[in-house]
């Protein structure tokens, strides 16, 4: 009587695991509806998907093929501006000057622009990004991931980069591009609000010129002595206080940024030049942020050698559709059913109940991968099935091991032979969890959260579930 | 019978990588059509499409060339036809279907044949190359000092070749079946490279298991 009353408990047990495993995996493969507004919802969060599976942002940038009026005097000298009359008194000429003159756009220029392009993208944290470029035509095809940062990108993706400091007066320039080592964005709290500035690092050889120019383009009183000769040709010594400022001007692709002059030198290589007002509020701030690093981002980069117009700006949803991940998702249940079956041949009920167990850890994974934003890629598909193939491998080593030993035993000894083997597994994981790009970051990401699953979720759900039917005997 | 099956394992590994770097040699490797260098077409239709009746209307008119269509924006109404070649007749021909399909009145010469640029493989595989490398020089560290009784450069050379050589017979495989480099190609070597680490500790924990026994009996 006793004897039977147990074995009623443990099935009580299994059946209440097994139900349990059955509910989790209902919810983590069909989800929780709701019905709101005659729409039946999931209230499980979304996936969140990748490039290649939720589309791209396609931009395209073509050649420009403008040119630019430049009146020159006769020397050959480039004049800021005439009018026609001065033009025809002067004799000065008016030339029609290409943007992209035909030798810059060789293939070596095309290279380099894709290379910058890079640079920016890299630096703007964008983790996927397909660049192609049409070497007969010159354009450029960009294939960005579409989120709420896209269009702030896409506004450094033509932009030159020129960058010089110049006499205002003489137009000398004095500093360019060559004199930048690096630029990023700073930010002060003040009672005010948050200021945000560019800081733009200057090389050793801009370090210098930067210091000489600090040290010339001073706000200074000067004391002029000047004899003059009054009417009665009496001459008189008078003094003038005159303030002279020579000034720099910062242009940016040909506008200019500001005009200054410095009130102390530069001795660290470093300016700060403020951006907007200080904001307090934060789409304010936001933009003003946005708008340092899209400069910074664009100085750190280098100069592109062609100008671009933007051609196309569109998004295109990926060919990839929920169909196909459904067809993904039924191969991978086929897969795993028949994983199950081989199992139950082999293992009998043992089998039955970690198979059972396998697929509670797979719909538990599936609500993980949904809840600590795991981007799902087609390389993370892949690494799904990776993992689920571990956790057959260590279930099928479990089994193994249950039929000669206690489940503890056999647990404990499945662990570290399973674990040793998969160490270079679990270092890659890790490891590619920190890559800055998401084809590899988030198979690293999945892959890791699946190898954390197997350890935890065996422990704590399979090996007592086998524990409960070989107590049973 | 081991030394047997190691020999045919040895002389089919040896084939497909002879056979892979011939094709390679005299055709190059395939890449799927959104990598390789294509004419597309956009057609604003105005109206919500479904990829079916467009698939029929291109398989009508490019016959077996390889098509690709996706729609434009989040709306639908706007669809991106990508295929190898794309004559004025095919492109007349599409927008006289479509219009029939549609009920609209799209005017051909209204829309533009565009050149696509294929991708480089070089830009393909440069995100790959660095944490490939990290990442392998730190398993092989790993698996020195794991395995070190097993002779440091027996372990070393066996995982380095191992690591190796799984990646050089996908890429055979992958020439000689015209597997098209594109979307899944990442993933089969991510696949590859960690099976071939599994096999690298299963292989060694075997040996290592096979010393301590010798050992034991001595």
């Amino acid at each position: 009587m006793k004897k039977e009353n147990k074995k009623g408990i443990k099935i009580i047990k299994i059946m209440t695991m097994v139900l349990g495993i059955v509910l989790i995996s209902m919810i983590g493969f069909f989800g929780v509806y709701e019905k709101n507004r005659n729409q039946m919802n999931n209230k499980l969060k979304d996936y969140k998907y990748s490039m290649a599976i939720e589309g791209a942002r396609n931009i395209q940038l073509k050649l420009n093929t403008d040119t630019t009026e430049v009146i020159k005097d006769s020397a050959g000298n480039e004049i800021e501006s005439a009018t026609d009359e001065e033009i025809a008194t002067n004799g000065y000429i008016k030339e029609e000057i290409k943007n992209n003159p035909e030798e810059v756009l060789t293939e070596e220029n095309y290279d380099k622009v894709k290379e910058i392009i890079r640079k920016r993208l890299n630096k703007l944290n964008i983790q996927e990004f397909n660049i192609a470029i049409n070497y007969k035509t010159g354009d450029v095809h960009i294939e960005i991931p579409e989120n709420l940062s896209a269009d702030k990108v896409i506004g450094s993706l033509n932009t030159i980069g020129k960058f010089e400091i110049i006499d205002t007066e003489t137009k000398e320039v004095l500093m360019d591009n060559s004199h930048i080592k690096s630029s990023g964005v700073l930010y002060n709290t003040t009672t005010s609000g948050t200021a945000v500035y560019l800081e733009i690092e200057f090389n050793e050889k801009g370090k210098n010129k930067l210091k000489e120019i600090t040290q010339n383009y001073v706000a200074t009183n000067e004391t002029n002595t000047q004899a003059t000769e009054n009417e009665i040709s009496e001459t008189t010594n008078e003094t003038k206080d005159e303030t002279s400022q020579k000034t720099i001007t910062m242009k940016m692709d040909d506008t200019e940024m500001m005009t200054t002059s410095f009130d102390e030198p530069i001795t660290n290589g470093k300016m700060q030049l403020s951006v907007g007002a200080a904001a307090t509020d934060e789409s304010t701030l936001q933009g003003y942020i946005t708008q340092a690093q899209n400069v910074a981002v664009v100085l750190d980069s280098g100069k592109l050698p062609i100008k671009y117009d933007i051609e196309k700006n569109e998004y295109i949803i990926s060919n990839i559709s929920e169909k196909d991940l459904i067809c993904i998702q039924t191969a991978i249940a086929i897969l795993t059913l028949i994983g199950i079956i081989i199992l139950i041949v082999k293992y009998k009920v043992s089998g039955l109940l970690a198979g059972i167990a396998y697929v509670g850890l797979g719909a538990i994974y599936m609500i993980l991968v949904r809840y600590f934003n795991l981007i799902v890629s087609i390389e993370s598909i892949f690494g799904i099935i990776a993992s689920l193939v571990l956790n057959y491998i260590f279930t099928d080593m479990l089994l193994k091991e249950i039929k000669e030993e206690n489940v503890w035993k056999a647990t404990g000894k499945t662990y570290t032979n399973f674990f040793v083997r998969i160490i270079p597994i679990c270092i890659i994981a890790i490891a590619f969890c920190f890559v800055n790009w998401i084809p590899i970051s988030s198979f690293g990401t999945i892959l890791f959260w699946g190898l954390v699953i197997i350890a935890v979720y065996n422990a704590i759900i399979t090996a007592p579930l086998l524990k409960i039917k070989t107590d049973e005997k | 019978m081991k030394q047997n099956s190691t020999r045919i394992m040895v002389a089919l590994i040896a084939v497909i990588v002879l056979a892979g770097a011939c094709m390679i040699g005299i055709k190059g490797l395939a890449f799927e059509l959104n990598k390789q260098n294509a004419k597309k077409i956009e057609v604003s239709i105005g109206k919500q499409f479904e990829e079916k009746d467009i698939k029929e209307i291109t398989n009508e008119v490019f016959g077996k060339q390889p098509v690709i269509i996706e729609a434009i924006e989040v709306y639908k109404e706007a669809v991106s036809i990508t295929t190898t070649e794309i004559t004025e007749e095919q492109k007349n021909s599409l927008i006289t279907k479509i219009n029939e399909k549609y009920e609209t009145e799209l005017v051909a010469e209204n829309v533009k044949i565009e050149e696509k640029a294929h991708v480089r493989g070089r830009d393909i595989i440069k995100p790959f190359v660095k944490p490939f490398i990290i990442v392998s020089i730190i398993v092989l560290v790993y698996l020195a000092i794991r395995y070190k009784k097993l002779n440091l450069i027996k372990v070393l050379g066996q995982s380095f070749g191992i690591i190796v050589l799984a990646q050089v017979v996908l890429l055979g495989i992958m020439a000689i079946t015209r597997m098209p480099i594109g979307k899944f190609t990442a993933s089969a070597v991510l696949i590859v490279y960690i099976l071939s680490t599994y096999i690298c500790t299963a292989k060694f924990e075997e040996e290592l298991e096979k010393t301590k026994e010798l050992k034991k009996e001595n």
